[in-house]
Parts: structure tokens; C-alpha cells; sequence
């Protein structure tokens, strides 16, 4: 049978669009939102353009506040949340030892939402719609974004200025109250002194500290036998968000761990998150969905 | 203690002289200890053997609950596993070469459908399609009698499709790990 001129390009279409997994999300990485550190970058993940403006995620990376982990491990999560519609800004931050000791991780957080709702024109984004999602440290981060925005002790002072909170925040298994976590080395860098040494600072990098009524709404994912952030954190945040009249809903994930995660196989004990779980992620997008969105 | 233990394993090897004597076992029945963490589920497989080749074939089926909470997450599945073992041969118990023992490669498929239920609003908002493969390598001991442990790590990928539609199909690749324990007969 003679094969049409036409059919091979249109086969190698196909075969492209099948190795680059048909997606339609169109991603710009690199963009300052701080000139003053090299680190602080950002990558858009942009939907194709809608009719409305779009609620956004702000998408923040954990690793215990230290180097050298970056927002290359979220790249697929920001991915995701942009084939389900929503502009994602994957985001960077100061880390210890170069320079994220609080407040300043805190800040530059603070910094990249104020530059998503300077920018919110032109990436088509409603800056009154802008959620979190952050796993770990990256958890402690957004649920910073949700309750300490107005938080004299981590005032930016970037050129994008203040900004308000998030309007909805997902943590995943992020520590809530800084006086739970062990005194380990990573803590006591990032907090920037002991426990016992200042108990203050450490109710100022707390984001459980800063609850008040008007905070956002909560989603907390975080696995029941996490041994690096007890999923206490999470109940004590949920409590607390309970006393001032906001909505807050917690994913309990039965036996689930801070890195490893039962995978397809539940023989397997596998190296992920537990904000990858199949129930986590509809957790995530239904909470995101009735909080943000909807997308258009 | 390193030295201790083959001793006393190679004791209680000759005091059960009949066990090396007797036929290859054919079957295996085992649970795997991850699926238990939590104690809200399990996975549970039947091993057949195929001495002629070494290669085992088991099938497997799991129930879980994977999320609670504000929440109630049920995974339901099964899976099948081909496994080649190098040598069917190992210095820890007393089964006879040629049995389902020692250094073993192995490939895995796992179809899985994961439900998620919000408490608060009482309505199912995801049923998951979930696909996995693996690729391992382990090594099982027979220590005592039919007793058998079985360690294997290696790497898993899985695809993820939500059948409501609401999210894109994703993928993820991992380092994964865990162990058996079951009973050769």
C-alpha cells in the first residue's frame, strides 16, 4: 500500500507529541523575582491562555531550609497543577548556609508573592486567587504566606514591597510550631539560635504563633509515622486555625513517612512524598478547586 | 557475631538432616511487611515455583486505607511478579539447591484503583487509575523450615490516571525497598 507524503509528518507529530507527553503548559524558568540574590527565581508554568484570569499556585520546595535542595524537586508538581489550570510559580529561596536563615527564607517567599501580584496582568492571574503549596520545610514556608504576611518580624523589604496573604494554603507535613521540632543542627541554623537560648524567636518562626481570625483556609497532608515532622504539627495547626473560625481539613496518610511512601506495589516502601499519593492529590486540587478556584 | 550465626544456623542444619533430603518446594504464600505499616492494610501473594527455569511467577491482591482524617482513602489491587533466581541456591537454611532461594531479578506490574472521600462534604471527589512497574533485586533466605524473609529493592515507576478527568495523568519514578515474609511449602 503506497504511504501518503503527508503521513510521515504528521506520524512524527504524533510520535513528538507522544515522547513530550502531549502537554499544552507552556514553562519560562529563570525569572528574578528579587535582583538582589541570584537565587531568588522563579519558573512560571503557564495553562493555555483561558477567557478569565486564572487563580495561581505559588509552589515552594522543602529540604530543611538548607541548601542544597531547590525548586527543581517540585518542577512536576508545578507541572500538574498547570495541566489542571491553574498558573504555577515554582519558586526559590534563600537557604542556610548562604543566607536563609529566618527571617529571610520567610521573606523571600513573601517577596516572590508580592512580584506574582505585580505581575498577575501579565501571566492572565487574579492576584485576589492565589494559593500555596509547599511540602516540609516548603510546608512551614506557605503556611508562613498564610498567617504572617502582616508579621512586623518578617517584613520584606525587596523592591516588590508587602504584600497580604495567600488565600489558601496546602502544607504538607510542614512544621507548624518550631518549639516541636528536635534540636538538630538544621533547626537551630535555620531558627538562628537554641531553643532554650530564645524561645521567642522561635514563637516568631512559627506559623502557629501568627494564627489570628481572617487567616486563610488550611489543607494539611502529612503521613501518621513521619519521624522528621510529627504530623502533630499539623493537628496542633489545625486546632488552632479551628479556634479562630477557619476552615481547615486534614489527609492523614495511615503509615505513611516523611520521604517514604507505599508506591503502586504496597510491597514496596518507595523514596516520595506524601503529598504524591493518588488521595493526596485529590485532596490538594478539590481543596484548591473550592478555595481559588474554579479555573476557567 | 558474624561468626556466630552461620555456626548456629549450620547446628540446626544438621540437627534437621532430613529437611536438605527432602524435594524442591514448589509454593510460597507471603505478606509483605510495608503493606502493614500503619496496620490498615495488607498485600498478600501466592509464589509458584518453575524449577526447570528458575523463575517464579506470584500473583498478589492489597487493600488499603490510604488516607483518614477529613478524608477516607481506599486502594484496592493486585499484581504479579516474574522473578529469575541466579543460582536457587543459598548458604542460609537448609533447603536444597535448586529451590526458590538466594539472589533473584525480578519484574512487577501493580493495577491499582484508589477512591478518596471527603468527610466533610460527603462526596467521592477521585477515583484513580494506578499503574505501576518495578524493576528489583533481592535475595531470599529460608532460615528455618518453610520460614521464608525476603529483602528486594530496586526501582518503581507508576502512572497515575484520575477517571474523573479533574486531573492530568502524571508519572513518578522512585527508589523503592521492602521485605517479605511468608511460608514455603
Amino acid at each position: 500500500m503506497p504511504i501518503s507524503p503527508r503521513a510521515c509528518p504528521r506520524a512524527l507529530a504524533v510520535w513528538t507529541a507522544v515522547l513530550g507527553g502531549c502537554s499544552s503548559v507552556v514553562v519560562e524558568t529563570d525569572i528574578a523575582y528579587d535582583e538582589r540574590f541570584d537565587v531568588a527565581k522563579l519558573d512560571v508554568y503557564s495553562p493555555p491562555p483561558a477567557a478569565g484570569r486564572r487563580p495561581a499556585v505559588l509552589v515552594v520546595h522543602g529540604g530543611g531550609w538548607h541548601e542544597p535542595l531547590e525548586r527543581d524537586g517540585m518542577a512536576d508538581h508545578a507541572q500538574r497543577l498547570a495541566e489542571a489550570g491553574y498558573v504555577a510559580f515554582n519558586l526559590s529561596y534563600r537557604l542556610v548556609p548562604s543566607g536563609g536563615e529566618f527571617p529571610h527564607a520567610v521573606q523571600d517567599c513573601l517577596c516572590a508573592l508580592a512580584w506574582v501580584r505585580a505581575h498577575a496582568d501579565a501571566y492572565g492571574v487574579d492576584p485576589e486567587r492565589i494559593g500555596a503549596l509547599g511540602y516540609s520545610a516548603g510546608g512551614h514556608l506557605v503556611s508562613m504566606l498564610g498567617t504572617a504576611a502582616a508579621a512586623p518580624v518578617v517584613a520584606p523589604d525587596c523592591a516588590a514591597g508587602a504584600t497580604g496573604p495567600v488565600q489558601a494554603v496546602v502544607s504538607g507535613a510542614g512544621p507548624q510550631d518550631m518549639a516541636l521540632l528536635p534540636q538538630v543542627d538544621n533547626v537551630i541554623a535555620f531558627v538562628g539560635a537554641k531553643k532554650t537560648d530564645d524561645p521567642q524567636r522561635y514563637a516568631d518562626a512559627s506559623p502557629l504563633s501568627h494564627v489570628a481570625p481572617g487567616v486563610p483556609p488550611f489543607l494539611f497532608v502529612h503521613g501518621d509515622s513521619d519521624w522528621f515532622v510529627d504530623i502533630e504539627h499539623s493537628k496542633r495547626m489545625g486546632a488552632a486555625l479551628d479556634a479562630v473560625g477557619t476552615e481547615n481539613r486534614i489527609l492523614e496518610i495511615p503509615g505513611g513517612g516523611h520521604i517514604w511512601n507505599r508506591g503502586a506495589s504496597g510491597g514496596t516502601w518507595d523514596l516520595v512524598t506524601s503529598i504524591d499519593t493518588p488521595q493526596s492529590w485529590a485532596a490538594m486540587i478539590d481543596f484548591f478547586d473550592h478555595t481559588i478556584g474554579p479555573v476557567p | 557475631m558474624s561468626v556466630a550465626l552461620p555456626a548456629i544456623i549450620s547446628a540446626a542444619i544438621a540437627t534437621h538432616p532430613e529437611l536438605a533430603s527432602e524435594p524442591v518446594l514448589e509454593h510460597a504464600i507471603t505478606v509483605a511487611v510495608p503493606s502493614l505499616d500503619g496496620l490498615r492494610g495488607a498485600q498478600i501473594a501466592y509464589e509458584r515455583w518453575f524449577p526447570a527455569h528458575r523463575i517464579s511467577l506470584s500473583a498478589s491482591v492489597q487493600l488499603r486505607q490510604a488516607a483518614r482524617g477529613d478524608y477516607i482513602g481506599m486502594r484496592a489491587g493486585g499484581g504479579g511478579e516474574l522473578r529469575w533466581f541466579w543460582r536457587a541456591t543459598s548458604f542460609l537454611g537448609p533447603h536444597p539447591d535448586g529451590s526458590m532461594i538466594g539472589w533473584f531479578l525480578a519484574a512487577r506490574i501493580d493495577v491499582n484503583v484508589d477512591g478518596t472521600h471527603d468527610l466533610i462534604s460527603d462526596r467521592w471527589i477521585s477515583t484513580t487509575l494506578e499503574v505501576g512497574t518495578s524493576a528489583l533485586i533481592g535475595y531470599r533466605l529460608a532460615p528455618w523450615r518453610g520460614l521464608e524473609l525476603t529483602p528486594y529493592g530496586g526501582l518503581t515507576w507508576r502512572r497515575d490516571v484520575d477517571l474523573s478527568g479533574r486531573l492530568p495523568s502524571w508519572s513518578r519514578g522512585a527508589i523503592a525497598g521492602g521485605v517479605t515474609i511468608g511460608w514455603l511449602f
